[in-house]
Parts: C-alpha cells; sequence; structure tokens
C-alpha cells in the first residue's frame, strides 16, 4: 500500500474529527468542554505506546497483530461500525436541517456510491484529500468565526462545572474517538514525523472541539438547548459581513467530510477483509452495503452503539497496543537473555538451539 | 410574503405556519426560497413556537428582522406590504427603535424572565413592545423606547434635543456604548448603567462642561424611565442584568422575581468629544 507524506497523518484524522464535530447533536458547555480537554490528555497518553511500538522498524501492525485473524476480524468490524455511524450521521443532519434532497435514503445511496468509488483509489488518495478537505474546513471556520465575534456574548458562557458531568463527558468523548483507532492503524503509512504529526492531530483536536463549543455557547445562547445540530444553528446565526447567508458553505463542508470519512473507514475495514478473506471479490461495496445496512438497522431500532464503540475503542487502541508493546519487550528481553547466555555458553550447540528458536 | 424586486404580494393561510408555506408554494407552482427574508411580521399569539419552528425549519435566516403587530398580521401585511424593513432601519437609526431579529428575541424569550424586547406597530405607530412567549405584555411610549436605546447602546450618529436653562439645543451624538456593572450593597444590588457618549453641542456658546451636565440629566431621566417600565412594571430582564449578578456569583439561589425588588439603578453618564 502507499505510504502518505509528513503530517498527512494530521490532516487524514483532522478531518474525520471536523466530521464528528460538526454532527455532534449535544449542546456544549463548560462541563463538556473540561471533558473534552480531559478526554485528550487520556488519549495522548494512549498514543505513546502506539508511537514506541513505530519507532521500531522491524514492527509490521500485520504481523505483528495480537490474536491474529480475530485480531484483523475485530479492526474490520470497527471500521465498519464507524463507517455506519458516519451515515447516520448523514441521516440525523439531513433530518433536522434543509438540505435540498428529496429524501435523506436517496443522499445515503448516492454517498455511498461516491465512497465506493473514491475507496478504489485508496489511502494515498484519501490523504491528499484530506488536505484539500483541512484547507476547506479551515476557510468555513474562518467565515463563521468573521460571523460570530461580533455576536458573541461571553455572559452566556459560565466557567462553573459538575466533577460527575466532566467525567460523564470525558468518557462520552473518548467513546466517540474513533479517529484514536485510526491513528494507530494509519502510522503504518507514515514513514516519518509520526510524533510530530501526533502531536499536532491532538492540538488541533483541542482547538478545534474547545474552540467551536466557544462559539457554539457565546452566540447561540439559550437557543442552543432547543437546537438539533448546535454546529448548523451557531452557523446560520453568525452571518458575516454582507452575506446574508453562508450556510451552503458548512453544508458543502459537512457533504465532503461525510464522503472522506465514509470512504476512509471503507479503507480501512477492506484492509483488514483482505487479511481474513483475500480471494473476496467486491470487498469495498460489500462493506458500504454493510455500513448502510447497520446504519438502517440501528437507526429503525434507535440502538445507540456508543457502549460499543467505546468498549472497542479501548480494546483497539489502548489494549492492543500495549499489549504488543509488552510482548514485544518481553520478546527483547528474552532475546538478550538468550543472546547472553549463548555467549557464555559458547561451544554448547544444544542450549544454542533452544536459545535461536526461543527468539523467533 | 411580498416577492423580492415586486410589488407583488404572494399570500396563503393554513392551520401552521409551515402549512401556509406548503399552500403558499402550491399556489405558485414553485418552490419559495425564504432564506433572504428581510422582514417576519407576526401577532404574539404562540410568538415563541413561530420563531423555534422557524430556527428548527433552518429555511428563514436567523438574522431575519422581527416586527410585532397586537393582533392580525396577515391583514396588517395586505394593508401595508411594503416599507417595513425601511422603517424598521429608519427607526433604528433614529435611535428609538432597536432592530430585533428573530434570533435574539427567541433567545431573550428562553431566558429566565421569558420576556423579548421586540418593535411592534400600534395604532400606526412605531415603538417597541415588551413580550412574553404568548402576547404583548406592555408597550412603550417614545420616550422609554429611546432610553432603552441608550441602555443597549444603540445611539448613534443622531442629533438630540437638550435642555439647556430657558433654550433647548442640538447635540450630535458620534456613538454611544453602555454597560451594566452589578455590586452588593447592604443586602441590596447596586447596578450601575454606564454609559459612555462621544459628541460634541452644534453651537459652541454653551461651555463644554455645562453641556456635559444637560446631557447627562437628559439621558439619565430617559434610562431611569425605561428602567421604571420595563424592570419595575414588566418584570423584564431586557439588559442582561441577571447575567451580571450571576457573574459576580450575587443573589445565588435566588430567581429573578425575588430579585427585583432588591434591585437600585445608577447612571454614570459620561461624555467625550
Amino acid at each position: 500500500m502507499d505510504k502518505y507524506k509528513s503530517l498527512g497523518l494530521f490532516s487524514v484524522l483532522i478531518c474525520v474529527r471536523t466530521f464528528l464535530i460538526i454532527c455532534s447533536p449535544e449542546a456544549s458547555d463548560a462541563a463538556h468542554m473540561a471533558g473534552a480537554a480531559l478526554s485528550l490528555i487520556f488519549q495522548s497518553l494512549c498514543a505513546v505506546p502506539m508511537l514506541i511500538l513505530y519507532k521500531d522498524k522491524n514492527f509490521s501492525l500485520k504481523k505483528d497483530m495480537l490474536l491474529g485473524k480475530f485480531g484483523c476480524m475485530l479492526y474490520a468490524l470497527f471500521f465498519i461500525i464507524l463507517g455506519s455511524e458516519s451515515f447516520s450521521m448523514l441521516w440525523e443532519v439531513t433530518k433536522s436541517v434543509h438540505f435540498p434532497i428529496d429524501s435523506s435514503l436517496t443522499g445515503a445511496l448516492i454517498l455511498a456510491a461516491v465512497c465506493v468509488y473514491t475507496a478504489s483509489f485508496g489511502i494515498k488518495a484519501v490523504s491528499r484529500a484530506s488536505w484539500i478537505l483541512t484547507a476547506l474546513t479551515a476557510v468555513s471556520l474562518a467565515v463563521m468565526i468573521t460571523g460570530a465575534v461580533p455576536k458573541m456574548d461571553l455572559s452566556n458562557f459560565s466557567p462553573s462545572a459538575d466533577t460527575k458531568d466532566i467525567i460523564r463527558y470525558a468518557l462520552r468523548d473518548l467513546a466517540q474517538s474513533g479517529e484514536l483507532v485510526m491513528l494507530f492503524v494509519l502510522m503504518q503509512f507514515s514513514d516519518k514525523q509520526r510524533s510530530k504529526s501526533t502531536l499536532a492531530f491532538f492540538a488541533g483536536k483541542l482547538i478545534l472541539t474547545e474552540g467551536i463549543s466557544l462559539i457554539e455557547i457565546t452566540v447561540l445562547g439559550k437557543v442552543m438547548s432547543i437546537s438539533d445540530i448546535p454546529f448548523f444553528t451557531a452557523g446560520a446565526f453568525s452571518q458575516p459581513l454582507s452575506i446574508q447567508r453562508a450556510d451552503p458553505l458548512y453544508m458543502l463542508l459537512f457533504t465532503m467530510l461525510c464522503v472522506f470519512t465514509a470512504t476512509l473507514q471503507i479503507v480501512l475495514s477492506v484492509m483488514f477483509v483482505k487479511e481474513l478473506l483475500p480471494k473476496l471479490k467486491y470487498k469495498t461495496l460489500a462493506a458500504a452495503v454493510l455500513m448502510l445496512g447497520i446504519s438502517a438497522v440501528s437507526g429503525s431500532f434507535d440502538t445507540d452503539l456508543l457502549p460499543l464503540t467505546g468498549t472497542m475503542i479501548v480494546i483497539l487502541a489502548v489494549v492492543f497496543p500495549a499489549a504488543m508493546l509488552i510482548r514485544r519487550k518481553i520478546y527483547a528481553i528474552q532475546k538478550n537473555n538468550n543472546s547472553s547466555n549463548n555467549s557464555s555458553d559458547t561451544g554448547s550447540p544444544d542450549r544454542l538451539h533452544t536459545g535461536e528458536g526461543a527468539s523467533q | 410574503m411580498r416577492l423580492f424586486n415586486s410589488d407583488e404580494v404572494c399570500s396563503s393561510s393554513g392551520e401552521t405556519l409551515l402549512s401556509a408555506f406548503e399552500n403558499c408554494e402550491a399556489m405558485q407552482e414553485k418552490q419559495l426560497f425564504p432564506g433572504h427574508l428581510e422582514i417576519f411580521v407576526s401577532s404574539p399569539k404562540q410568538l415563541e413556537q413561530t420563531l423555534i419552528t422557524l430556527i428548527h425549519n433552518n429555511r428563514i435566516s436567523p438574522s431575519c428582522h422581527l416586527l410585532c403587530v397586537p393582533e392580525d398580521a396577515c391583514g396588517f401585511i395586505k394593508e401595508n406590504d411594503s416599507g417595513l424593513s425601511e422603517l424598521i432601519d429608519s427607526g433604528g437609526r433614529s435611535g428609538y427603535i432597536i432592530p430585533k431579529n428573530i434570533s435574539g428575541v427567541l433567545n431573550d424569550l428562553l431566558e429566565n424572565d421569558r420576556r423579548a424586547l421586540v418593535p411592534v406597530i400600534s395604532s400606526g405607530e412605531i415603538s417597541m413592545a415588551v413580550v412574553s412567549p404568548d402576547s404583548i405584555e406592555g408597550i412603550l411610549s417614545e420616550e422609554e423606547a429611546r432610553g432603552l436605546c441608550w441602555l443597549c447602546g444603540n445611539v448613534r450618529e443622531i442629533y438630540i434635543p437638550v435642555e439647556c436653562e430657558d433654550t433647548v439645543e442640538d447635540f450630535y451624538v458620534r456613538a454611544s456604548s453602555a454597560k451594566l456593572t452589578a455590586k452588593e450593597q447592604n443586602g441590596r444590588i447596586s447596578i450601575t448603567a454606564e454609559i459612555k457618549i462621544n459628541g460634541s453641542a452644534e453651537k459652541n456658546d454653551i461651555p463644554p462642561e455645562k453641556m456635559k451636565k444637560f446631557i447627562a440629566k437628559r439621558v439619565s431621566s430617559l434610562c431611569s424611565r425605561a428602567i421604571a417600565k420595563t424592570v419595575s412594571g414588566l418584570h423584564a430582564d431586557l439588559f442582561g442584568i441577571q447575567k451580571s449578578i450571576d457573574a459576580k456569583r450575587l443573589c445565588k439561589g435566588k430567581d429573578w422575581e425575588e430579585i427585583i425588588p432588591l434591585l437600585d439603578f445608577y447612571y454614570s453618564i459620561k461624555t467625550a468629544e
């Protein structure tokens, strides 16, 4: 698979996070902002074992995968569920925000078709597209800030927050941080500057999350409590300069980020499905159909997939990298012990043979 | 609905706001785009619910101006089908109207006092009214409305007449700003409205210091009338008084109705050329 250039990791992940932020139906407050910051600190710590693993040039996610094919299956399943969440978000937003499409289903089917097509270009194309989307995100936010600043009322922001609420929001934010698993998987395609990209991503995520929350709180005030998707309401409220409506810009950003996120999740899930079923045909199409299907079923039964995705994030982005790192360290220690034993017992062919076997 | 760049009025009725829209579209045989609607005229009945519907539907810009009429908004529009937007703009420039958009009014209605300030046309005159989610609570006189404009820092580039001993002189206000601060004093809450005026008298025969006293007297009088009517009379918090009190953590656990009797208002008018 192609590798992408330095900081590509940052732009890919920041686009995924932006999509989640703009689709969030939750009303922001001080507890929400503090919870997001707390969750980010935890996520940054989780990234340390990943960085240590990839620092070792011999590390390969496929070869070193914990639980072998079952591990691959968990990753594939996770990305399919995450992709279905992207389509669910599309349905939710088109229900709440006036979109010029005949039905949400038509919109989802068209976007799924686009995703299947774009996924065929691979991870390198996704990385390149992420730069364009990062630029579009920056322009959209600049437009929003220009319109929001004169309408900001800082008295709408109450800095008090309950500890219980902060912890609840931190856990919720962690359960929504699918990009942490993506970070672990995508690190293998980034040939250099992984630490720099990871640091830039966490910094960008913090600024983005807290900045948009602050805009929503100060611009919307009490209206936020009745808003379905606060980002779009804040966009509608903060009309910049003489432009009466900047909403189309946010809709364009939302649509492109939706395609991008779903495409990335299709590419990643297909990557692991290939390991499990190398001979399976139409993997991309199958992944997209599965995503749409899960999204439709969870939507019709009103199922909250957050506890499931949260648990999977902890397993795949916290437990797996930590376990892989510990396993490699144990192997390294064993290897060192064996080689030192070998050097002290030169001339004993039996022990030398055992030592080689253990290190393999 | 008056169509853009046209004198033609497209009207329709329905049991709900959105059904009226649908009927209007059916009559036009094309989809209406109300995204650039300039002014929304409504009677006060179910005003809050109507504004929530507009915000949820996301088709009308939240920056669309709102105008209230005591009753029969439809009949009012048929009789006054043009110039309403300009009327509000000119009222805003003249310092006796504060143009309000639907997002601002809805935000105020959702606050604890459940009151908002809205431009209103009553008996052919434009003024300001204090509205609750379902009715007009009171219509302000011109003097009271002018006081409100000063308290909202909404007065700029206008001439105001000022009584100077035996004569009335023009004073040009270039810009103004207002800031309300809350302080606790002997168990009561002092609210100081600090109004900064940048302007000058048209004639130079009155000493500037004297002119400052006259203008301070005039502005204080207008502001106290506005406060007496809105806060004491209509129990409305139109200037974010409770937010100032909460920010300083005064009157913990007390709601707006309990705070009102504890309030004392002071005015600090500062004039600079």
